[in-house]
């Protein structure tokens, strides 16, 4: 059944693609934005770890503020919060446009889990979509950000982060969608 | 040969609670033997269709019993009364209900694939069948290029996957035109020749009923036998 359910939503990938990209764009945000805040702030120039070659790099840089760095962090968040409801969003209309068609399934004998299937592998494809997008962009050009704004390795624990934070989320929204279906109807 | 494949004994069902509650069927008593091929008149609202979800074990009855192929649908665990709407029942919609992302094979392939069976065996029983429907050379198409008449053949079909001994069609002529309508009931008819099944369809259409072995009428929440043809 998994190989019937991966067919049909690999023939929706006008829809896969639309939510990969969404996500990628807003993961994208939360890597930039929250990378060069925490870079800026514990390898700035006033900062005693920093080096006498990479303080260059800072000189004409304002620190930022924690207000300014808590408003960054929280409106990425928000970004990529949108962007995960999109997904759900995309998948729950998905979902009631074929309310009648899962439910015939079930009507012949296919399992509650075997029905639950087609959204799942659905919502896998574009999440891995978005990881795959967001670790081909960021991890090649990783080295170079590193060096041009002096990042530390923790950053590339961010962007690890948040790869693995779209693959899981999409698995679970996938699983959850149908829950969500029938609790809005 | 004329084993019973469906037995309905003094059935009752109604819906909502209190000043709400409607009773609909008020003792319904109706068997099914091997190659009959029942119609079920009646007016809208008479029920029709919650006899249909009875069977298939969808809502539980509140009084009498069902029993399908000897297996009482009341008692079944939801793990048997999955295996009975695999096996023993195939289920055909008026508006067809097929998945458009899928092909008209694959769309026959589901539930063999719910059975367990692999690719290659679940391919092969479903271009038979589509061949049997006279839909060879639409295997490939999406459900959304076939024609409303051969979208409920690739129905039929996938309600033939299985074998199963009773099929159930709730007004699959429905959403057809009359040449269609009679040309769709004229191949079901031919059905319980070909193999062990027998067939009640609920429809509203009096024409169709000239393909019937035996027309039954459902009317004040009870079975009435209209003719026997
Ligand atoms: N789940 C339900 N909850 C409440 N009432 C229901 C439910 N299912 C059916 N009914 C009611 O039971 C009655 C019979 O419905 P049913 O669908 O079986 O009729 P029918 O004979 O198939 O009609 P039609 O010819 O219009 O399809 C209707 O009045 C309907 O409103
Ligand atoms: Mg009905």
């Amino acid at each position: 059944m998994s190989n019937l359910a991966f067919k049909m939503a690999l023939r929706d990938w006008k829809k896969i693609i639309l939510i990969a990209i969404v996500l990628a764009f807003a993961g994208s945000m939360f890597i930039y934005y929250n990378t060069v805040m925490f870079e800026m702030r514990h390898f700035s120039p006033n900062n005693i770890n920093m080096e006498e070659s990479d303080a260059e790099k800072f000189r004409d840089m304002k620190v930022p503020t924690t207000k300014s760095e808590m408003l960054v962090a929280a409106m990425t968040m928000l970004i990529v919060l949108a962007a995960v409801l999109f997904q759900l969003n995309m998948l729950v209309v998905d979902m009631i446009n074929k309310k009648k068609e899962y439910y015939a399934l079930q009507v012949i004998g296919v399992s509650e889990e075997q029905v639950e299937l087609f959204p799942l592998l659905y919502s896998i494809l574009a999440g891995a979509l978005a990881s795959l997008i967001i670790a081909a962009v960021w991890i090649p050009i990783f080295p170079y950000f590193k060096s041009a704004l002096n990042i530390h390795a923790i950053s590339l624990g961010l962007i690890i982060l948040v790869i693995i934070l779209f693959f899981v989320m999409s698995t679970i929204i996938g699983v959850k969608a149908r829950e969500i279906t029938d609790y809005m109807q | 040969m004329n084993r019973e494949f469906l037995t309905i004994n003094d059935v009752y069902k109604g819906f909502g609670e209190g000043d709400n509650r409607v009773e609909i069927l008020k003792g319904v008593n109706l068997n099914l033997t091997n190659g009959e091929f029942v119609m079920m008149l009646g007016p809208s609202g008479s029920g029709k269709s919650t006899i249909l979800h009875l069977i298939a074990g969808l809502t539980p009855v509140d009084r009498g019993q069902i029993e399908v192929c000897g297996v009482n649908v009341q008692k079944c665990s939801t793990n048997k009364i999955l295996e009975l709407r695999r096996r023993t029942i195939g289920y055909v919609f008026q508006d067809f209900r097929l998945l458009q992302g899928l092909t008209a094979l694959e769309n026959v392939m589901v539930p063999l694939y719910a059975v367990g069976r692999s690719r290659s065996v679940a391919k092969k029983r479903a271009e038979e069948l589509l061949e049997l429907m006279e839909l060879s050379h639409r295997m490939h198409h999406s459900p959304r290029k076939l024609s409303g008449g051969e979208q409920q053949r690739v129905g039929i079909a996938r309600a033939l996957a299985n074998e199963p001994k009773i099929i159930l069609a709730d007004e699959p002529t429905g959403n057809l035109d009359q040449r269609l309508s009679d040309g769709i009931i004229k191949m079901l008819s031919t059905l319980p020749q070909k193999m062990e099944v027998s067939i009640l369809m609920v429809t509203h259409n009096q024409q169709l009923t000239k393909y019937a072995t035996r027309i039954v009428g459902l009317t004040d929440g009870q079975i009435e036998v209209q003719s026997n043809v």
